[in-house]
């Protein structure tokens, strides 16, 4: 038998502390990521440390969110990889196949996301990384496409039309003109060029190809400067190249186009209005389908999925095999990219549409006997058995065990994942801990529900088995079943969701219940927010989070629709008022 | 004992040593002593601390300290040249009956609180570079790992900091590692050129952060800059030419496949691979500390492991919670303990390669062992009690003769200190007594490498609520 699960098993038996989970809500600070602080013996009010985020709550301390810490928000949040890779594909041309930044070592998940700014750092590795691909990008750049980068034609020693270059190629990677003395240096580097840097190629050729090198790893390039001030007390308006680089960073994960570069030179995105059609307008790019699929994989964890997490038992499930783990992540990104973006959803959609995208393997698991050929085709699903991300295959496969369901598992994934709730992870000893299970406890429900009845485990298993057991129609595969070792299922159940009773029948009415909840609706507004604008959730930022929340529950109201709403608020377009430098 | 003279090749073969001396010399101009080194191998989700225990009383070890079924067995031809040191706590001082994976991990290196998600301050391998990594061609440590990409794991996924919140990712895939140390085989003429060419590409951006700095920007900003830019000027010191993996090595590094990084099956190649590399990069001067973290913490997708005659379905973190079989089928496995120390044993084989390895390079007084401090430690001790009370800590090597080694040592004292401890203290030796902490266990391997803090030894390392001061008992 090949099965290996190598997730956090302890939660089969977790059994937490009574105290640990009560009050586990997500006040204004709540972070999900940062659940260990409710067993710290801090307040569960003040529980999501993660809160303060990074370096700037290294003088709050742990946990503080109070207005006395305020926020030292980076104003040199470096490029993710993503950005990176998106960039030089854009200033470069290159095509979409083209990520160099797969190769550089990968950035911390900070709360979930991999684009944090107070924690992107820059090390040794990451040094050579950026070094290396400036070099091979140069080098491959002047010998394919020099032509496509020049503005002109160079004539006698070329240095009038590198110094056209200069202007025209770093302003795009800088994002806003170069100063006089910037241009002089570039143009200084580039007559350099000529001796004794590169053993073969033309001076002027070279010239272009050593100024590459160093954009690409000019401070200018790699991060995204900030240096907007302002004497007055309070928020601190950006710049409009700064508004630029976020909007294009935000809806695109790369640098301004030519159009949003014009828009920030003419000094056009200061008022609303302009800022909105801005926004419209790029969210109509390919780009933005890929920022809102990355966005779904890491806050629904779908890129999380490997042949580990999803190791099946051989023996009662033979189909289930490790070529499955790259259909499925595929399976919920087409599904994300579908829904929302293409036919411009409302956010609930994930959690209700009966839709998704098969092969002829997975549509076996699913159910169904139409044929299929390899490659992913769009399927509507019965919708009395899937409604959404939470009843596909690649979620309920990768939160179940190898043999059996797990409602523990999944059950926690909705608290943190849909309901932000900051549950501590599971104690030491829980073995010891647990009940033994009774004999007369045939069905994994009844099993799991005698094991962690013990008043040390329904503190927090109280939270987690419920909407867990709503999704015990489907097995360790994510297959519907009507019966689980000969018992007839029970699926029904309770959720409470801050102030909201959530009563469900199954795992689609718990689904649409989700999908109908404020506390969700925030918790998504949440995530968003983390991701779109790269730092942990500010107390600053809740009223925004309520008011976006509220939006989003109208169902004309579309998560692109969201999207331009982020860029509306004064948090977006302002930096908070300097510290101490 | 009788020193290794020939690195032991992957299938067991052994090959020849690549005679590195000569080489070495000339490029560094005969120093009269050889650099310091530190290395530290991380462990997660505790140990088997019954069967960690040495066979025999503190004091001078001896070959039937590792006899039987000790998960140490394997170290026992350099016992010599070990301190295995018992009593150590890592908390500090977290308050409750127990601390969890988060903090364990952000707190084992660095002794510190946890500030935010992330870690609570700059780590011992970070520290010791500073001083130690001076004249290499990289300012942090070499920062290896063998798990696949942990990155998504958060503060589970890193054990290096250069400060609070400022985590140093691990390089998990052997081939971007050896390119990473800057070996460059072209010929002089080439070589010059490049590096002409890097310089004049360093001089503008550095220059260009430099003016940034200037611009009002926050002290952490401006840190953020400075260690960005002087870590690529660092990067153009040359490192030596005469740098090069065994062909046997070589060759194995092609069987490399990063799709698969972190799975069972690349698990075992990798770490064989990362050691080849490290070992290399210490002994020819790239770097003189180097840190590798093995899996990431709980929720990492640590290997179960499937080789050298273990065959667990469940992966350490698992088995350290009683888990090893389906969902509900054999949750009380009564022989998890001893998977755990099969787990155990097959990292102390880990850290005998890596010995091998350093000790079979040679230098003007001595080998690269002889120089070196390589700590091995834990996360915790007992991992299903989430223990980081006495958590394993083994010391190879002499730091050039600072350290005191062959001894099996019992720094819990029988009264506490203000150190807090947590949870049970298990070890069959040292019941009943109490941990210290191991800021200064980090303070005593500083100064014995010879790192120095303004100049002079360091008084203390870590959080400020810790005691200052060594443990003389390590030194000579």
């Amino acid at each position: 038998m090949s099965v290996r699960i190598v997730r956090h098993l302890a939660l089969v038996v977790a059994c937490g502390f009574t105290a640990a989970c009560q009050g586990v809500v997500t006040g204004p600070s709540g972070s999900a990521a940062f659940v260990e602080g409710a067993h710290m013996g801090v307040g569960a009010s003040d529980s999501g440390g993660g809160g303060t985020g990074g370096r700037g709550s290294a003088a709050g301390g742990a946990g503080s969110m109070s207005a006395s810490v305020p926020y030292a928000q980076t104003r040199l949040p470096r490029l993710s990889h993503r950005q990176y890779d998106n960039s030089v594909r854009d200033l470069l041309g290159l095509p979409q196949t083209s990520a160099p930044a797969r190769d550089f070592i990968p950035d911390l998940a900070v709360s979930g996301y991999d684009n944090n700014g107070d924690a992107l750092q820059v090390t040794d590795t990451l040094v050579r990384d950026y070094q290396r691909s400036a070099e091979l990008l140069a080098e491959s750049a002047v010998k394919d496409s020099l032509d496509r980068l020049l503005p002109c034609q160079p004539q006698g020693d070329g240095l009038s039309c590198a110094a056209q270059f200069i202007d025209k190629w770093g302003r795009r990677a800088f994002r806003r003109p170069l100063s006089a003395d910037e241009q002089a240096s570039y143009l200084r580097l580039f007559a350099g060029a000529a001796t004794g840097k590169y053993p073969n190629g033309e001076p002027f050729t070279n010239g272009v190809r050593l100024v590459l090198e160093a954009i690409l790893q000019s401070p200018h390039f790699l991060y995204r400067v900030e240096l907007s001030h302002s004497n007055a007390a309070g928020p601190i308006q950006l710049s409009d190249h700064e508004t630029a680089a976020r909007l294009a960073f935000t809806l695109w994960n790369s640098l301004p186009d030519p159009t949003l570069d014009a828009e920030a030179d003419a000094g056009r995105l200061h008022a609303g209005d302009q800022l909105r059609q801005q926004a419209e307008r790029m969210l109509g790019d390919d780009k933005s389908r890929a920022m809102l699929v990355d966005f779904h994989q890491q806050w629904l964890q779908t890129n999380r999925y490997t042949a580990n997490s999803l190791a099946k038992s051989t023996a009662l499930y033979p189909e289930f095999t490790a070529d499955l783990v790259p259909t499925l992540q595929e399976e919920a990104a087409r599904f994300f990219a579908a829904v929302l973006y293409d036919e411009q959803a409302n956010w609930s959609a994930l959690l209700t549409a009966p839709t998704t995208f098969v092969d002829a393997k997975l549509a076996r698991l699913y159910g169904l006997t139409a044929s299929f050929g390899p490659g992913l085709t769009r399927v509507d699903l019965n919708p009395l058995q899937r409604a959404g991300f939470l009843t596909q295959v690649g979620f309920l496969a990768a939160h179940a065990h190898a043999d059996q369901s797990s409602p523990i598992h999944r059950g926690v994934f909705v608290q943190r994942q849909l309901l932000c709730a900051a549950l501590p992870n599971p104690p030491p000893g829980v073995t010891a801990g647990a009940a033994p299970t009774p004999p007369e406890a045939k069905s994994n429900r009844a099993k799991v529900t005698a094991r962690t009845a013990s008043p040390t485990c329904v503190g927090c298993h109280g939270l987690i088995n419920p909407p867990g057991f709503g999704f015990e129609q489907y097995d360790a595969v994510g297959a519907f079943r009507q019966s689980d070792s000969g018992e007839p299922i029970d699926a029904s159940g309770q959720l409470t969701a801050g102030d909201e009773v959530l009563t469900f029948s199954d795992g689609v009415s718990l689904a649409r219940a989700l999908a109908g909840s404020k506390t969700v609706r925030e918790c998504y507004v949440r995530n968003w927010l983390r991701y779109g604008y790269g730092r942990v959730e500010q107390s600053s930022d809740m009223s925004d989070i309520q008011n976006l929340g509220l939006q989003i529950a109208t169902p004309e109201f579309s998560v692109l629709n969201l999207l331009v709403a982020m860029t509306q608020t004064n948090a977006f377009r302002s930096r908070p008022e300097e510290l101490q430098p | 004992m009788k020193r290794r003279h020939f690195l032991r090749g992957l299938g067991g073969a052994t090959l020849a040593l690549p005679f590195l001396e000569s080489a070495w010399r000339s490029a560094h101009a005969a120093p009269a002593t050889s650099a310091k080194r530190l290395v530290v191998l991380f462990q997660m989700s505790g140990a088997n601390m019954d069967r960690f225990a040495l066979s025999g009383p503190f004091g001078q070890l001896e070959a039937a300290h590792f006899g039987g079924d000790r998960s140490l067995a394997a170290l026992a031809p350099y016992r010599d040249r070990l301190i295995v040191a018992r009593g150590i706590g890592t908390g500090p001082g977290t308050p409750g009956p127990s601390t969890f994976h988060d903090d364990s991990i952000a707190k084992s290196l660095s002794a510190t609180h946890r500030q935010s998600e992330l870690g609570g301050g700059i780590t011992v391998d970070q520290e010791a570079a500073k001083s130690l990594n001076a004249n290499t061609s990289r300012k942090n440590p070499l920062t290896l790992a063998c798990h696949q990409d942990g990155s998504a794991y958060g503060v589970q996924g890193v054990i290096s900091y250069v400060g609070p919140g400022q985590p140093i990712a691990s390089e998990n895939n052997p081939r971007k590692a050896l390119g990473d140390l800057g070996l460059n085989s072209a010929d002089d003429a080439t070589k010059a050129m490049a590096a002409a060419r890097r310089l004049s590409v360093i001089d503008l951006v550095s220059e260009e952060a430099a003016q940034l700095k200037g611009k009002g920007l926050s002290k952490a900003d401006q840190d953020k800059l400075d260690f960005h830019y002087t870590t690529l000027r660092a990067s153009e010191k040359a490192a030596s030419a005469a740098c090069q993996l065994p062909a046997g090595v070589q060759s194995d590094l092609g069987r490399y496949d990063p799709i698969h990084a972190g799975e069972d099956g690349q698990y075992r190649l990798t770490a064989e691979l990362q050691l080849n590399i490290m070992a290399m990069a210490l002994a020819c001067g790239v770097s003189n500390v180097a840190s590798m973290m093995w899996t990431a913490g709980s929720n990492g997708p640590g290997p179960a492991m499937d080789w050298d005659g273990a065959s667990f379905e469940r992966n350490p973190h698992a088995l350290s919670h009683g888990v090893s079989g389906g969902a509900f089928a054999d949750l009380a496995d009564p022989n998890v303990m001893g998977k755990i120390a099969s787990v155990d044993a097959w990292y102390a084989k880990r850290m005998l390669q890596l010995l091998d390895l350093l000790d079979g390079y040679r230098e003007a007084d001595g080998s690269v062992l002889d120089n070196s401090a390589v700590l091995w430690t834990n996360e915790m001790s007992d991992g299903g009690s989430h223990s980081t009370n006495d958590v394993p800590m083994v010391i190879a090597g002499g730091a050039g003769g600072a350290l005191k080694t062959g001894q099996y040592l019992n720094l819990a004292t029988a009264e506490p200190e203000a150190f807090h401890e947590n949870g049970a203290f298990k070890g069959n030796l040292i019941a009943g007594q109490h941990c210290v902490p191991q800021s200064r266990l980090f303070t005593t391997l500083l100064n014995a490498l010879g790192a120095t803090q303004n100049g002079a030894p360091y008084e203390r390392f870590g959080d400020a609520s810790l005691p200052g001061g060594e443990y003389s008992a390590l030194r000579r």
